[in-house]
């Protein structure tokens, strides 16, 4: 999209917002019944998406705790996962609460957990949706509004008629410490460690550091946002300090699923960065079985191969050919570990074969790929393996 | 949008408006269009119209928004513009076909694209990838939903890919054997050297 066009829609968009929102003034229940209309009609389309991470004893358990946390309000508020890479978590005016899977991958336990979730249903109990609604005058305002900052940040499109309707972008700093305190004293009074949530959202924070982030798609992706959740929750921790319940086991057996899905998902998007920053913890890769070294290794490999500087990088050309090296050379030790801890994972044989295969060896290629092939029954999959094998077979016979 | 990543949206979604105007030509029985820079040949279905853009030349027989076939040769210095990255004569199928893929995810402008398959084949008797995607065009272009299969091949001289890209409403599935059919008269000579 050209610069020009840029600036022409949001002023036809503010235009039309104006218009819709002149034509008629709603009363409350009209209103209550209009942001109810659209958000049932959001939750059908979720629905009927690809969206929903299909594991009912996640689904039960993520339950499970918001029940713990908000005892008053069972029956009320739902929860369901939601398959994204993102961290993000929204809650929306029919009780319903969607929490990322990409979410439970960065989050360590119970009370990690908790804190989202607190956060989120006192969205939901303190009517935040409705007041929000209320007070922009008019909804047709904030689905516009709403729906274009969407489509520019690119949120999925099954989402983007919720963007007015639900937390997902955020609501003004009153409405969110009231959020961060409301989920606090709800950890606090179900026995949670209360150090959880400023734990989590400081990592989020290295995280959107380490990836240049300051602005992402959703309210938890926007660095001030984040900075602001952890200054909240450890000004509150800080008030009653207190050691409550992780949970850690239980949380990091009934979410491996969810966090290998989202693991995977970042894979497939390239993003080598992300993988990097998550995997290094030791802590995350431990909880996870054995062959997840390997996106750790995938990690420097893209790492390495994107190497440039992104707009807000300072270093020299210089420094990041030394980075680069580093992270080429670092994804060959992983593999190689990798081999160790899991050498019946084959796409670590294929992975491994190919950096031989670029950096000269083609020996140890050969016999990778030979034995990737041998891993993996799947014909379609190792078409290219026996590609390899074909030409180094001729080119290493005498 | 970036010249790389027209490039790639003019070759697979078929959007003619970036291109400057051209005079079709009809393809006669047995033709054959012929480039010699790269030294490929190809035979386009006949009863098609086709043009040439600079190293890339395409036929289409209801328009190219619809549908297309199209050859796109590629000198290895900067071959992966939108990546601004090199290829090597050395490059195997797979690792083009990785470049391919990235190189459509970094133009932006294919919505929800996704990679149908990625499989190894021959083309001219050459080893090959072929690489089948969906992708939608952006809602400001109509949100229509395309596949596209592209068969690429390393030589001495440079990338050569052949391509379809269709609507799938009505087009793609149609027309895609006759893509199958041109593929295979695709022809390189061997050069005397790489230009």
């Amino acid at each position: 999209m050209s610069m020009a066009s840029m600036n022409v829609i949001p002023a036809a968009v503010i235009l039309l917002a104006l218009q819709a929102g002149s034509a008629h003034a709603l009363d409350e229940q009209e209103q209550r019944a209009r942001i109810e209309f659209e958000t049932k009609k959001g939750e059908y389309q979720i629905e009927h998406s690809e969206l929903l991470f299909k594991d009912s004893e996640l689904n039960a358990y993520l339950q499970e705790v918001t029940d713990r946390l908000f005892p008053d309000m069972k029956d009320k508020l739902h929860v369901r996962a939601i398959r994204d890479p993102n961290f993000n978590a929204f809650a929306v005016a029919t009780g319903g609460v969607y929490f990322n899977t990409g979410t439970l991958l960065r989050l360590d336990d119970e009370s990690q957990l908790a804190s989202v979730l607190g956060h989120e249903g006192t969205h939901y109990t303190g009517d935040h949706m409705y007041r929000s609604v209320h007070a922009a005058k008019s909804a047709s305002v904030i689905t516009l509004i709403g729906g274009f900052a969407a489509a520019g940040f690119g949120i999925p499109p099954e989402l983007v008629g919720l963007v007015g309707y639900s937390s997902m972008m955020g609501f003004s700093r009153g409405y969110e410490r009231e959020a961060d305190r409301g989920g606090f004293d709800r950890m606090s009074q179900a026995g949670y460690d209360l150090r959880g949530g400023a734990l989590a959202f400081e990592r989020l924070d290295r995280e959107l550091t380490v990836r240049y982030i300051d602005r992402g798609p959703y309210f938890f992706a926007s660095h001030p946002n984040v900075k602001e959740r952890v200054t909240n929750l450890t000004e509150f921790g800080g008030e009653s300090p207190s050691e409550g319940e992780k949970d850690t086991d239980r949380y990091l057996a009934v979410t491996l699923r969810a966090r290998l899905d989202a693991l995977a998902q970042i894979h497939r998007g390239g993003d080598g960065r992300t993988l990097v920053f998550l995997l290094e913890d030791e802590k995350l890769l431990k909880s996870l079985p054995p062959e997840s070294r390997y996106y750790l290794a995938e990690g420097f490999r893209l790492r390495a191969e994107k190497a440039k500087r992104p707009g807000k990088d300072k270093r020299s050309a210089q420094e990041i050919e030394v980075q680069r090296a580093s992270d080429a050379a670092r994804a060959v030790q992983e593999y190689e570990l990798t081999l160790e801890q899991a050498p019946e994972f084959a796409p670590t044989y294929e992975a491994l074969a190919m950096s031989h295969y670029r950096s000269g060896d083609k020996s140890r290629a050969l016999e990778l790929f030979q034995r990737y092939v041998e891993l993996n029954p799947d014909q379609k999959q190792t078409g290219y393996a026996r590609q390899y094998i074909e030409l180094l077979s001729k080119e290493l016979t005498p | 949008m970036s010249k790389a990543g027209i490039r790639v949206f003019v070759l697979l979604a078929g959007m003619a408006f970036a291109i400057p105007a051209m005079a079709w030509k009809i393809v006669a029985e047995g033709q054959r269009y012929t480039h010699k820079a790269s030294g490929y040949s190809i035979q386009y279905p006949a009863d098609w119209r086709y043009e040439k853009y600079g190293d890339f030349s395409f036929a289409t027989r209801d328009g190219p928004c619809l549908q297309r076939i199209y050859v796109d040769f590629r000198k290895h210095k900067k071959a992966f513009r939108a990546l601004d990255k090199d290829a090597t004569p050395e490059m195997m199928p797979q690792e083009l076909a990785e470049k391919i893929v990235a190189e459509m995810e970094a133009a932006g402008s294919l919505q929800n694209m996704e990679v149908l398959s990625n499989e190894p084949t021959t083309l001219a008797g050459r080893p090959a990838f072929r690489v089948h995607v969906s992708f939608r065009t952006a809602v400001d272009a109509g949100s229509v939903r395309y596949e596209g299969i592209v068969v690429g091949t390393n030589s001495p001289q440079g990338i050569f890919l052949i391509g379809y890209s269709g609507s799938v409403f009505n087009y793609f599935a149609r027309d895609v054997d006759t893509y199958d059919k041109t593929l295979a008269t695709f022809a390189v000579a061997e050069l005397k050297r790489a230009r």
